[in-house]
């Protein structure tokens, strides 16, 4: 079974991400790095929360990089990554382009780390980029656009976190309120008028 | 004329008759398009014609995202499955909100969408508009990209 380390300081988190992976994969989870014992320290695949108050809580993702440069080490933050992370060019390190919220690990990120784990037997035939393809692929924007569109389509509520991160880059898709500018006596020609601002139409 | 759909989404205009596709819990598009022709083939082999509608962005596992295109991963096993015989060949109607230089510019190889029998739509349409394209695709069908010949040089595509 493959082994997965989670290294992250915000315990809710780590016990989400813990969660969606047991039963595919051995999961080691710590707050912080140095905690792993020798007996886990070359798990395939690494978890690494690289927002700047891991560091201030003792770790140095620089040197659990190195530590682990044997491990695929796919990275994320709820904020901006540290520079040890965005800056390594090694292809067993992809950080994750789409924030990780610590109250909500949010669907997206679990879905590529499930992707990373469904890929990992068959690595030996894939190409070298695969992994970081895999995780630095997804477009967090994109896949707000379609999912809320399409929730709006089927007259459902999009989640709140596709329809804030819209908001901050789309804002004149939404009413004051807060709310899609969605019209029920036009309702057809509202979608495709959100549609239009959405892809710069 | 019968409409396969092959869609997560139950979207109005399919009409509320019309069931979205179960998504599979297991990661692999592949077993599930698989399950899917079985279940579905003997319904639809008693069926003269047809037409597929497609979730160009459907999730039809439960690992999927929306951008990764499913749809037309459907579409392509549809047009290379033997065993499904004349139903490999019906025309299909692709939608999408996403604008088609967008898909062919994230993935060239969707090609497939601006082959003869397949006609793209970008959502939001209505029941009309649908309406509209089945009458016009129906008499006469289009010939479509379908099936790989095996006897000829690899990977070649017979009309």
């Amino acid at each position: 079974m493959t082994k997965i380390a989670i290294i992250d300081l915000r315990d809710s988190r780590r016990e989400r991400l813990a969660e969606s992976a047991t039963g595919r994969a051995t999961v080691h989870p710590v707050r912080v790095g140095s905690v792993l014992s020798e007996t886990t320290s070359r798990p395939d695949l690494v978890l690494l929360h690289v927002g700047r108050d891991q560091e201030a809580a003792g770790d140095s993702i620089h040197r659990l990089l190195e530590r682990f440069h044997d491990s695929l080490t796919l990275c994320y933050s709820g904020g901006f990554p540290v520079e040890a992370a965005t800056s390594n060019k090694s292809p067993s390190v992809a950080v994750f382009p789409a924030f990780v919220e610590m109250d909500d690990v949010g669907v997206d990120f679990v879905r590529t780390v499930n992707k990373v784990l469904d890929l990992f037997p068959q690595r030996a035939s894939l190409e070298d980029g695969w992994f970081r393809s895999a995780v630095k692929g997804f477009d967090a924007i994109l896949e707000a656009k379609l999912d809320v569109l399409s929730s709006i389509l089927q007259r459902e509520e999009p989640a709140a976190s596709r329809k804030r991160l819209l908001r901050k880059h789309y804002p004149s898709a939404f009413g004051t309120d807060g709310n899609l500018l969605v019209h029920n006596e036009s309702f057809i020609e509202s979608v495709g008028q959100i549609r239009r601002v959405l892809f710069h139409e | 004329m019968h409409i396969e759909l092959l869609d997560d989404c139950a979207f109005p205009w399919q009409g509320a008759a019309v069931t979205p596709c179960s998504v599979s819990p297991e990661d692999n598009l592949d077993r599930w398009f698989w399950t899917w022709a079985r279940e579905h083939r003997a319904r639809l082999y008693a069926l003269t014609r047809g037409i597929f509608l497609i979730n160009a962005n459907g999730r039809f596992t439960s690992g999927a995202h929306r951008q990764d295109l499913q749809g037309m991963e459907v579409l392509k096993h549809i047009r290379v499955t033997p065993w499904l015989g004349s139903i490999a060949t019906w025309h299909a109607i692709v939608y999408s909100f996403e604008p088609l230089d967008d898909i062919l510019a994230r993935k060239p190889g969707d090609l497939i969408l601006t082959s003869p029998g397949v006609t793209f739509l970008r959502l939001p349409v209505t029941d009309r508009d649908i309406s509209a394209r089945c009458s016009h695709i129906d008499p006469p069908p289009e010939p479509c990209f379908y099936g790989v010949n095996l006897d000829g040089p690899p990977g070649r595509l017979r009309v």
